[in-house]
């Protein structure tokens, strides 16, 4: 359910593009990983962002961090708009909007001791003053159950889990408002991720944070996130309170997607369909809806239309025609 | 009597190295029957793949190895190299976790495939292409007389995978070693992949290892469950028995932090620490300074010894949980 009325984070048709040759040889083109997104994020919630590769999950989490450039559309923080702000303006902001990167074995500078990797983002937003420093860097590290011995190791001298953790308290330092975590716990043990996800949830709970928590592992999502965005070659597919999207499973692909994965369970058994279809590539070219060809629902209008979003349930909204008689087109998430 | 197709014993493997000696696997004993999927389950540094790359005496001459392995009656720790070319790709194939690197990039699947069949058996290059082809529609991929001439590059992660198999199955072996065959792919590949891991098993009577620290794909697909963790089968038993009535604290500790699917907790239960260094490993039970049933005296000093629950459910522990 949504904790609250307040939008920290709105996007209105964000695109992305790039261009890029699909080999040596041929010509360059271009591909939209993230396609006329719009999305609301409410203060203290946690949006889950699932899909598969190349839907574009993390190339949104970066782009509505401004560390990639839109190509179109808009992004509001907190209300204002931040889509042209200049790096320099931007630095105001991203006191507030941080991020975690999947992969904690690349995102510490190795040259830098825990003390200077946490230094950093003080000095750079000032957060405070010289003396109060240390003590500041210390409570942060506390707060993510790492303590005083650890602050003048390098990141090689900890474990995944520990260089994640190191992460967390670089992210939340600033006192943010709003995190952007993708994939991380995806390089992750299991026990570990669950040291990660209990952290995690105990801080967002703490300091009244919002998440933008973007994963391919569809349960550590459904645990942690109080509502889902299904994604599918650039576009939110379905959006809604996580119960709903994932007993419900509305739209065609978040059928496929959630029944593909195992479940830890042996009085459930799946059967493992041996369809053969996959994800296409970003290159092809849809004049309608992009899951045309593997959908078993599809109808006449599919190939040459593109669906809306449609209201399907409370606060719930899916990209199909399917549902077009039921709800209206608009809503959040067009 | 169930035929034993593979049967680890007392598998201890050291690797010397610049910081001293890694104690991968200290004494590992697991065994596959004919026609069915074992999962070896564990989290990194358990010594799952060494144990893997073990069998098929793929490991570096740094390491000192002892224990027995025997496939169909014969040690394979001790054949000579002559004899391991012989099963390795023909009786016992692998298949690697990232299908970019473990294909050729500058061969054809075609290529490779024909590669492979020519090396162990005894045909024509016409009749090895015949059979790449059949294989390649095994595994259900579409137009395998297109895919022939295909460069792995131009084929998709799931296609690659699924060549994997194709060559892994090429020549008939006994047993499959599959290395974390699904973990760089999407869940709905990954299902796909399980579903041709299911067939061959069902329908050509293979035997397969899966290594994976996905516990879902282990329900799903496996028959018996081997957890591992630093160099030790801790506990072993059939899927039900590993699922539903786990005693290692360990197993039970990695079935608890899993976020489960079907209830919604606050917490997941965390198993705290982390795990051990493998050159100067914890005394006794490796597990001790994680454990919350931990004795001391006991726990500390003594590496447990293996004990059985039943034919089937084994485990090793000074002080596991009582059965519900």
């Amino acid at each position: 359910m949504k904790k609250s009325e307040k939008v920290i984070l709105k996007t209105e048709e964000l695109l992305k593009s790039f261009k890029v040759k699909k080999n040596f040889f041929s010509e360059p083109q271009w591909i939209y990983p993230v396609d006329k997104v719009s999305l609301e994020i409410f203060e203290g919630e946690t949006l889950g962002i699932v899909g598969e590769s190349g839907c574009g999950k993390t190339t949104l989490g970066r782009t509505i961090l401004r560390l990639l450039e839109p190509n179109g559309g808009k992004i509001y923080f907190n209300g204002e708009d931040i889509t042209n702000l200049t790096h320099k303006e931007m630095r105001n902001y991203r006191k507030h909007m941080q991020i975690v990167f999947q992969d904690p074995y690349s995102s510490l500078n190795p040259r830098m001791t825990i003390y200077d990797i946490l230094k950093r983002p003080i000095k750079i937003f000032k957060l405070c003053d010289k003396t109060q420093e240390p003590d500041l860097i210390l409570e942060t590290l506390r707060n993510v159950g790492l303590d005083k011995q650890h602050l003048i190791r390098y990141p090689h001298e900890f474990s995944g889990g520990q260089r994640q953790r190191i992460a967390v308290a670089r992210a939340i330092i600033s006192k943010p408002k709003f995190i952007v975590l993708d994939e991380p716990t995806s390089a992750l043990d299991v026990s570990v991720q669950a040291q990660i996800i209990n952290l995690l949830t105990e801080l967002r709970e703490k300091h009244n944070l919002t998440y933008m928590f973007i994963s391919h592992d569809i349960s550590v999502v459904k645990h942690i996130s109080d509502r889902i965005a299904v994604m599918y070659l650039g576009n939110i597919v379905e959006i809604g309170p996580t119960d709903s999207v994932f007993y419900n499973r509305y739209h065609p692909y978040t059928k496929i997607l959630i029944s593909s994965v195992p479940l830890p369970d042996v009085k459930k058994k799946a059967e493992f369909k041996l369809d053969t279809s996959e994800v296409p590539s970003l290159f092809t070219k849809f004049n309608g809806c992009k899951f045309v060809d593997r959908c078993p629902y599809k109808m006449d209008k599919c190939s040459d239309e593109k669906p809306a979003m449609y209201k399907v349930a409370q606060d719930h909204y899916v990209r199909c025609f399917l549902y077009e008689k039921d709800g209206k087109g608009g809503g959040e998430g067009k | 009597m169930k035929l034993r197709v593979l049967e680890i014993k007392n598998l201890k493997v050291y690797f010397k190295t610049e910081e001293g000696i890694v104690k991968a696997l200290e004494n590992v004993n697991l065994h596959v029957d004919k026609g069915e999927i074992l999962g070896v389950v564990g989290e990194t540094g358990c010594g799952k793949s060494v144990t893997a790359l073990t069998v098929l005496r793929l490991l570096s001459n740094t390491s000192e190895i002892s224990g027995e392995i025997l496939f169909e009656e014969k040690n394979l720790l001790e054949l000579p190299e002559s004899e391991m070319l012989k099963i390795r790709g023909k009786e016992i194939a692998m298949i690697f976790q990232e299908p970019m690197t473990s294909l050729n990039p500058v061969f054809t699947v075609g290529q490779q495939l024909t590669d492979v069949i020519m090396q162990h058996t005894k045909v024509s290059k016409e009749e090895a292409l015949k059979r790449a082809i059949e294989v390649l529609r095994l595994v259900k991929l579409p137009d395998p007389d297109y895919i022939v001439n295909k460069y792995p590059h131009e084929l998709s992660g799931g296609m690659r995978q699924r060549v994997m198999i194709a060559m892994a199955i090429s020549c008939n072996p006994k047993l499959i070693i599959a290395d974390e065959p699904t973990t760089a792919l999407d869940v709905t590949i990954q299902a796909q992949i399980l579903g041709i891991l299911k067939n061959l098993k069902e329908e050509l009577g293979i035997s397969i290892i899966i290594i994976t620290h996905n516990l879902g794909v282990v329900a799903q697909l496996c028959d018996r469950v081997a957890v591992m963790y630093s160099g030790y089968v801790i506990e072993s038993g059939t899927v039900s028995e590993i699922f539903q009535q786990a005693i290692h604290p360990y197993t039970r500790g990695l079935l608890k932090a899993i976020p489960p699917v079907d209830e919604k907790v606050d917490k997941l239960k965390v198993i705290p620490g982390i795990v051990p260094n493998l050159i100067s490993p914890p005394s006794g039970c490796r597990f001790h300074p994680r454990c919350e049933r931990f004795i001391d005296g006991r726990c500390n000093i003594y590496p447990p010894e293996i004990q059985y629950l039943s034919e089937t459910h084994s485990f090793m522990c000074h002080n596991p949980y009582e059965l519900l």
